[in-house]
């Protein structure tokens, strides 16, 4: 859904909508709050009310009940029982004689009355009495033996006012009593009174109906303090407030002061008709709740803050966590998009529901065009048509859609596959893919993803890569071969140093017309020509490092025809006709003439003996410059090329042969020619050392051309030397100190050097040397380069600068100049000869360091 | 057997012997029965007047009660014999007798009607020569009573019941006064007539006397206890008692003195019942005031 989507709510409205929500939610709380709040006011309020009424009421009750007592009484006094008494009395009748009789039936009036007066169970009366106006109690419904009168008392009974009978106290608000006045005839002649029973009032009128949380009792104000009727007050009952100063039928409150605190509401009712007052005592939590609304408010306040908050908290986390559900999707989908991979996912239904920008550019189909569509839509731009893809391997497998891939692989529940000749843009492409089921939060599968890379040029790459691992492979296996060859030739360099050497000095001895001259040339130049072959291996070895000197190949290709090796290759494949195509400007390179001849040779002696039914072998020369590399058996670097090519009409080397055909000794030629397997091998060396490339292009039965490129100098060629007069290096006598490891060669210095008039004096090791050189002075050192074990030439010639500070010396050596060689010199050592010695080059070494300006 | 009964010493016989059983059996009714007698014949017969409470006249009466109760006692059955003043002793002992001052004049054999007599009988002296009574069963007084509007005054009592006695009879001198002769109620069992020749003796039933006070047929009457109490209470206001003309009396059940087995088994019973509770009862329901008018006699009568 696009941000222009017409059907996505402005934020403005959803936000309004949102907020609206919101406001309205908290205005209901707070509207539910003070509902609450009024209706525990309310309630507080009706409890009250109610209190009041039933206060009220009991009161009445009571009222009534005190009323019924005084119509008891009133009732006594009309009976004619208490009438005849008076009667008779008013007759004159005296007690002894008929008056005391007369108070018999008055009395068991009295005492139905206490008996039969009763409310439930309860007596009403506990004793009635009729007391004369003198004092004398007439009738006293207690037995004679309970009755226990107070004289004093009872004259304070007769209270003439009480016509229609009152309501009090005795014994300190501990009797209740209901006293009437008697008259007869409008005389007062005494008073009933009769003792209530405060027990049953309280029981049954004043309590009656009420819960264990009420308390009601009776009560009389003496100043400021309540005085309980009839009973004491309960013992939670303490602290009771001034009597004083409260208002009948108004609530008040107090706190217990016993045990443990609380909260009590009375109510002080008048009761009518009495001198009492009724009090009404509830705790204040079962009269108006634990809580008072107040308190209530601000609890449920605080509560619904709390929730409130907390809700819109989480509301907030919610929509942050939408929101961020939103973002992540947001994210997900432009990771999606900004993915490298092409990447697109469908649902279950096959419906395309992404469609990322590297599949746009991959495929040139916008997302636009492709979200919503099914029916394989995602499969025509890759194949041209629909049909299922890698993706729909997915939901379910299928080996027909499987084979249309080079494999298809299935880790876990991920599958990975590779395409070939994908037609992709009217290009075929090598694609690899990858897919996987996408779940929702249950784990159902909800659809499939797929991710597809365009890995030609990577595979181009690997191949590229494998060949030059090939090629690295080969070459280290020939610098292994190589090493290995180096080390031989050494020891083989040095015997032929011996044989040549002595073969010189014989030759130098030997008159000219001597019979053994001829063999002591062919022994020269065998062992010369096996030194050349030590060369190749040192060459191999890349140990010998060609001498630089500027060359021109066409120079060295002539020498080479004029060569007896060359003669003797013409001659040895006579059907063979060699053809020279050189450029006539050709450039110089840097280079050993003696190496690049060896390797032309090489060339024209394979493929000499490629050509078994004779064939033409051509050698050319040309310039070339190279604007980019170029691939071939070696990829050509850039630059300016002399180029060389050998090419024959031959059998053609085959392709896996042409893979292996540098490698040393790999060679299907019969030994004995090139000798040693390694004409190949050693052109390959010469080339990298150098720094040239070669090519082989080859096909079978049609020949092969060899192509050799080297970097142009633009050095210009030396001039040619002449041979030297042995009196230009005889020497005069100098000391010459011979250091050299090996016998045979040290010995051959040393008589080389005394021939030439030297003194000489040779040690096998540089530790030799130098301890020598501690004791003696030496005109000149001649340092053999490479000894083992111990200290090299280099090595030695440092130790002896140490003692010798301008110490002379020159450097000799089978090998190629080395970096140690150059250092040497740097330190101060002269020329460097290469081995096998030569009289003229150690003699003219010598006589040059020792008389540098001659 | 027709013929053996028409022979003429037979049937002279059958006469004798008729005569005979007759006279055995009236002999019975004759002769007042003792205990054994009672028992034998399985009835106690039982001589009542109506009067104040003892013998109500509606059946019931603490007379009544108590020889009902004393019938059950023994194990026979109870039977109420109404007689009157006059006939009362004869029909319990058979001799009709007339009282001259403490004496008595046996005046005719009369037919034995009863075995016991209780009708709140006061114990005087020629009574006692008559019959034999039981232990007292009940207190008296015989007191003056005046019509309330009478000027004559009740005395002050003095504590002294025979200076108030002398003190009532000041009153009484010369004075008409209505009593009953050969009761309780007669002026000369307390030497009345000495102090006053215009006695007159109630023809009626002694319940009676206060009512005819009451109408004005007498200014003074004499008036037991129980029947003043009663009196009292019927009519407050109506009448007035002046004072004692006599000393507590007693009431008593009046045996035969052929009786004495069922007089002793009588005083047995009531022995029982007094301290049973059962007599009290009686009394109580009765004469529910006399406990507190006369608590004495009660408490030395146990």
């Amino acid at each position: 859904m696009g941000k222009n989507d017409p059907k996505r709510i402005p934020k403005f409205y959803h936000t309004l909508l949102f907020l609206g929500v919101r406001a309205a939610a908290i205005a209901f709380v707070f509207f539910l709050l003070f509902m609450n709040y009024r209706f525990a006011v309310d309630l507080r309020e009706t409890n009250i009310k109610n209190m009041k009424a039933e206060t009220g009421q009991r009161a009445a009750l009571v009222g009534f009940f005190f009323a019924d007592r005084k119509d008891d009484l009133i009732n006594l006094a009309l009976s004619r029982e208490v009438s005849v008494f008076f009667e008779n009395k008013a007759l004159g009748m005296s007690m002894e004689y008929g008056l005391g009789y007369s108070l018999i039936p008055i009395r068991d009036r009295f005492r139905d009355l206490v008996k039969r007066k009763k409310l439930g169970s309860d007596a009403v009366y506990s004793r009635i009495m009729l007391i004369a106006r003198n004092g004398e109690i007439l009738v006293d419904t207690l037995a004679a033996t309970d009755q226990k009168v107070n004289r004093r008392q009872l004259k304070k009974l007769l209270v003439p006012g009480y016509r229609a009978g009152e309501i009090f106290t005795l014994d300190g608000g501990r009797e209740i009593v209901a006293s009437l006045s008697y008259f007869f005839k409008d005389r007062y002649a005494g008073q009933i009174i009769a003792w209530i029973q405060p027990q049953t009032l309280y029981k049954n009128v004043l309590g009656a109906g009420g819960s264990s949380h009420d308390v009601y009792n009776l009560v009389t104000t003496k100043g400021k303090t309540f005085e309980s009727v009839g009973v004491t007050f309960p013992p939670q009952i303490s602290g009771l407030p001034n009597a004083a100063a409260l208002i009948s039928d108004e609530t008040f409150e107090f706190q217990t002061l016993n045990g443990e605190k609380q909260s009590w509401i009375g109510l002080k009712t008048p009761v009518s008709n009495t001198p009492f007052s009724m009090l009404h005592l509830i705790t204040a939590s079962h009269a108006v709740g634990k809580i008072n609304p107040v308190s209530l408010l601000t609890t449920m306040g605080l509560i619904a803050f709390v929730l409130l908050s907390g809700a819109a908290y989480t509301i907030t986390l919610h929509m942050r966590a939408k929101e961020t559900i939103k973002e992540s999707e947001r994210r997900l989908s432009e990771i999606i998009d900004f993915l490298p991979d092409a990447t697109f996912a469908v649902d279950c239904e096959g419906k395309v529901i992404t469609w990322n920008r590297t599949i746009e550019e991959m495929t040139g189909v916008k997302a636009r065009d492709m979200l919503g569509k099914s029916n394989y839509e995602y499969s025509l731009p890759f194949y041209g048509t629909r049909r299922p893809i890698l993706i729909d391997l997915v939901f379910e497998a299928d080996e027909e859609i499987a084979k249309k891939y080079r494999f298809v692989e299935r880790k876990g529940t991920i599958l990975f596959t590779e395409a070939s000749e994908v037609p992709l843009n009217n290009q075929n492409r090598v694609l690899s893919g990858k897919a996987s089921p996408l779940y929702d939060n249950a784990g159902n599968v909800v659809g499939a993803i797929e991710s597809i890379r365009d890995i030609t040029e990577r595979k181009q790459m690997e191949v590229e890569k494998h060949n030059l691992q090939e090629r690295l492979q080969r070459a280290e296996k020939m610098e292994a071969l190589g090493t290995l060859a180096g080390g031989v030739a050494h020891d083989l360099n040095n015997v032929l140093g011996v044989v040549v050497g002595y073969t010189e000095l014989l030759l130098d001895s030997a008159a000219e017309s001597s019979a053994l001259r001829p063999g002591l040339v062919n022994i020269m130049k065998g062992g010369e020509r096996a030194a050349a072959i030590v060369q190749d291996l040192l060459t191999l070895a890349r140990r010998g490092v060609p001498t630089r000197e500027v060359l021109n190949l066409n120079k060295v290709i002539a020498d080479l025809q004029q060569s007896p090796e060359f003669e003797s290759l013409s001659a040895y494949h006579p059907s063979v006709r060699i053809k020279t195509d050189l450029a006539p400007e050709l450039l110089n390179m840097a280079g050993s003439p003696v190496h690049i001849g060896k390797t032309i040779f090489n060339l024209v002696s394979n493929a000499s003996e490629a050509m078994a039914e004779g064939g033409v072998v051509t050698i050319k020369t040309a310039n070339q410059y190279l604007d980019k590399p170029v691939q071939g058996y070696d990829e050509v670097q850039q630059g300016d090329y002399v180029v060389l090519s050998v090419s024959d009409t031959g059998k053609g080397i085959s392709a896996v042969d042409l893979k292996r055909i540098f490698e040393p000794f790999y060679t299907k030629k019969v030994m004995g020619r090139s000798g040693t397997g390694l004409g190949l091998a050693v052109v390959w060396g010469t080339v990298k050392d150098h720094h040239g490339y070669i090519n082989v292009e080859s096909e079978e039965g049609k020949g092969s051309i060899f192509t050799l490129y080297f970097p142009v100098t633009r050095e210009s060629l030396p001039a040619e030397t002449t041979a030297v007069a042995v009196s230009q290096y005889m020497g005069k006598g100098e000391s010459i100190l011979v250091v050299d490891d090996v016998k045979e060669q040290r010995e051959l210095a040393s008589e080389m050097l005394r021939k030439l008039n030297y003194n000489v004096v040779g040690v096998a090791s540089g530790e030799e040397a130098v301890e020598y050189l501690k004791e003696h002075k030496v005109d000149l050192l001649v340092l053999d380069m490479i000894m083992e074990p111990g200290m090299d030439g280099l090595d030695t010639y440092r130790n002896v600068l140490a003692i010798h500070p301008r110490q002379k010396a020159i450097i000799v050596s089978g090998f190629s100049e080395t970096d140690r060689v150059e250092t040497a010199q740097d330190l101060g050592a002269g020329a460097y000869v290469r081995k096998p010695y030569v009289l003229e080059k150690l003699g003219l070494a010598v006589r040059k360091e020792l008389e540098p300006s001659a | 057997m027709e013929g053996f009964l028409q022979k003429d010493c037979v049937k002279k016989l059958v006469f004798v012997l008729t005569i005979v059983v007759t006279m055995v059996f009236t002999a019975g009714v004759l002769i007042a029965a003792d205990l054994k007698d009672v028992k034998k014949k399985g009835v106690l017969r039982h001589l009542g007047i109506p009067y104040a409470n003892f013998v109500t006249g509606a059946g019931d009466g603490m007379d009544i009660e108590l020889m009902n109760t004393f019938a059950k006692y023994i194990g026979v059955r109870y039977e109420y014999v109404p007689t009157n003043w006059k006939d009362i002793f004869g029909d319990l002992t058979g001799e009709k007798v007339k009282p001259n001052g403490d004496d008595i004049e046996v005046l005719a054999q009369v037919p034995v009607k009863g075995d016991v007599a209780a009708a709140g009988i006061t114990v005087l002296p020629w009574r006692k020569k008559v019959v034999d009574f039981s232990v007292p069963v009940f207190p008296n007084h015989v007191w003056l009573i005046a019509r309330a509007d009478s000027p004559v005054q009740p005395i002050k009592p003095t504590g002294n019941i025979k200076k108030d006695i002398e003190a009532v009879k000041k009153i009484i001198a010369g004075q008409p006064l209505l009593g009953k002769a050969e009761t309780c109620l007669d002026p000369s069992l307390y030497g009345l007539e000495k102090i006053t020749d215009k006695i007159q003796s109630f023809p009626g039933s002694v319940n009676d006397i206060a009512p005819a006070v009451i109408k004005g047929k007498a200014n003074l009457a004499l008036l037991d206890l129980p029947d003043a109490l009663v009196a009292l209470q019927k009519w407050p206001g109506k009448i007035k008692v002046i004072g004692p003309v006599s000393g507590r009396q007693y009431m008593a059940v009046a045996f035969a003195k052929d009786s004495p087995q069922l007089r002793d088994a009588f005083n047995k019973f009531l022995r029982k019942i007094k301290n049973n509770g059962a007599y009290q009862g009686i009394v109580k329901k009765y004469y529910p005031y006399v406990y507190v008018y006369d608590p004495e006699f009660f408490k030395n009568n146990k």
